[in-house]
């Protein structure tokens, strides 16, 4: 199982072995900047479980060493899903029956450090981000909504590559990233300790 | 420039959270919505017979009370004692002095939820039921949405009050909203919602 989970950065690997170990073509060669559209999937969560492509993330870092980069991001994202009608027991005693609508919005924000294999035109890497999530869960029920917001720690591993096709000019970018933030909410009779996700970021590469 | 800084992420942040994504609440069925709460302390197998008060109290700006007295509320009259009555109670007028007693209330306008605090809010109303000077109140806390266009219903207890509080006590409600087509009532939907109200609250039912 886990020689699976790491499949996919055989081919990573295997195209960075066919072209030229340096490069010219990004525009700043001792710091890059990322631009994401993200596709963001919640895991085990009781909240809102639906994946979506409602969030972005920025970052950028500078090289201190060849292939070491540190640098910050902030990253934000919504996932939506609707409940059916349905009672809830809001108390031993008190009962509503509705349908929902629930979102949650998660706004991760910290520091990061990168470490990119090769510094060629395609530029695969490691990286990992630590830093801050405010949260928020929003139930809506008929004309009503009730809500609440949280911070927490967030930890985030992630690879990638940048690619930059052209010389100096912008680039694109890909990457596939697990988050786990330890933001804790009780919304109505959903709680949730602890926010897992898992996703893809596609944007460009500067 | 640090200064700079620091104030651009800030508003970077503020412009991030203002980018959430809203849920279509268009996707909301837009039918009723019901709560219903009860007394632990109360044994519903003991309480044998019942009485529906026929006109329901509007809640709305006028200081003096009025009644909503025509078909449609006969019928949500009607329906809760239906309900009351499948849960196996027995129903009995109000001279026959029945265990406990159902007050309804509608909700036309939300002033006086509004200006008043902590609830029951309805209870500040000047109308609003009494009982022979006793008044009454909740057992057991909660906290509602409430909007115009809502239904109260108020199951008392109308044996003598209790030492810890000379009123009478509710020992179950259930509040009601969803109901109005724009400005209109919605009967089926009412309806329908009163037996929901009655569905989650199977803690009624006497034990046969």
């Amino acid at each position: 199982m886990k020689s699976i989970r790491y499949l996919f950065l055989i081919p990573l690997f295997a195209m960075t072995a066919l072209i030229p170990s340096t490069s010219k073509a990004q525009i700043s060669l001792d710091s890059y900047y990322n631009i994401d559209w993200q596709f963001n999937i919640p895991l085990s969560n009781s909240f809102s479980n639906k994946a979506s492509g409602w969030g972005m993330n920025f970052e950028g870092g500078y090289y201190v060493h060849r292939n070491v980069a540190i640098g910050a991001f902030v990253s934000f994202h919504t996932n939506n899903e609707y409940f059916p009608r349905e009672t809830l027991h809001l108390s031993p005693t008190l009962s509503l029956n509705t349908d929902q609508q629930h979102q949650m919005f998660t706004l991760p924000f910290g520091a990061l450090v990168r470490y990119r294999f090769i510094e060629s035109d395609i530029q695969p890497y490691v990286g990992l981000k630590l830093g801050a999530c405010y949260s928020e869960f929003n139930d809506y029920y008929y004309i009503f909504m009730k809500g609440q917001d949280r911070w927490g720690f967030i930890v985030s591993p992630e690879v990638g590559f940048n690619w930059y096709p052209w010389a100096n000019s912008i680039g694109f970018h890909l990457a596939i990233y697990y988050n786990y933030a330890t933001n804790k909410h009780e919304v109505m009779t959903y709680s949730q300790n602890g926010l897992n996700n898992i996703g893809f970021r596609v944007g460009l590469a500067f | 420039m640090k200064r700079n800084i620091i104030i651009s992420a800030v508003a970077a942040c503020i412009a991030m959270v203002a980018c959430q994504k809203s849920p279509d609440t268009d996707m909301l069925d837009n039918d009723y919505l019901v709560y219903t709460n009860y007394d632990t302390g109360t044994d519903f197998n003991s309480i044998g017979t019942f009485h529906v008060i026929d006109s329901i109290l509007i809640i709305g700006n006028d200081e003096k009370a009025s009644y909503w007295n025509n078909n449609n509320s006969l019928k949500i009259v009607n329906a809760y004692r239906a309900g009351l009555e499948s849960a196996g109670f027995t129903p009995v007028t109000e001279g026959e002095e029945p265990d406990v007693v159902l007050q309804l209330s509608y909700i036309n306008t939300t002033y006086y939820f509004n200006t008043y605090g902590s609830g029951p809010w309805w209870n500040y109303y000047p109308g609003y039921w009494n009982w022979g000077g006793w008044g009454w109140y909740y057992p057991y806390s909660f906290t509602y949405s409430y909007s115009t266009g809502s239904i109260i219903g108020e199951l008392v207890n109308t044996n003598a009050p209790t030492a810890q509080n000379d009123k009478l006590t509710v020992v179950w409600n259930s509040y009601i909203c969803g109901i109005l087509n724009g400005n209109n009532l919605s009967l089926t939907r009412t309806l329908d919602a009163i037996k929901q109200a009655f569905v989650q609250s199977p803690y009624l039912n006497k034990k046969q």
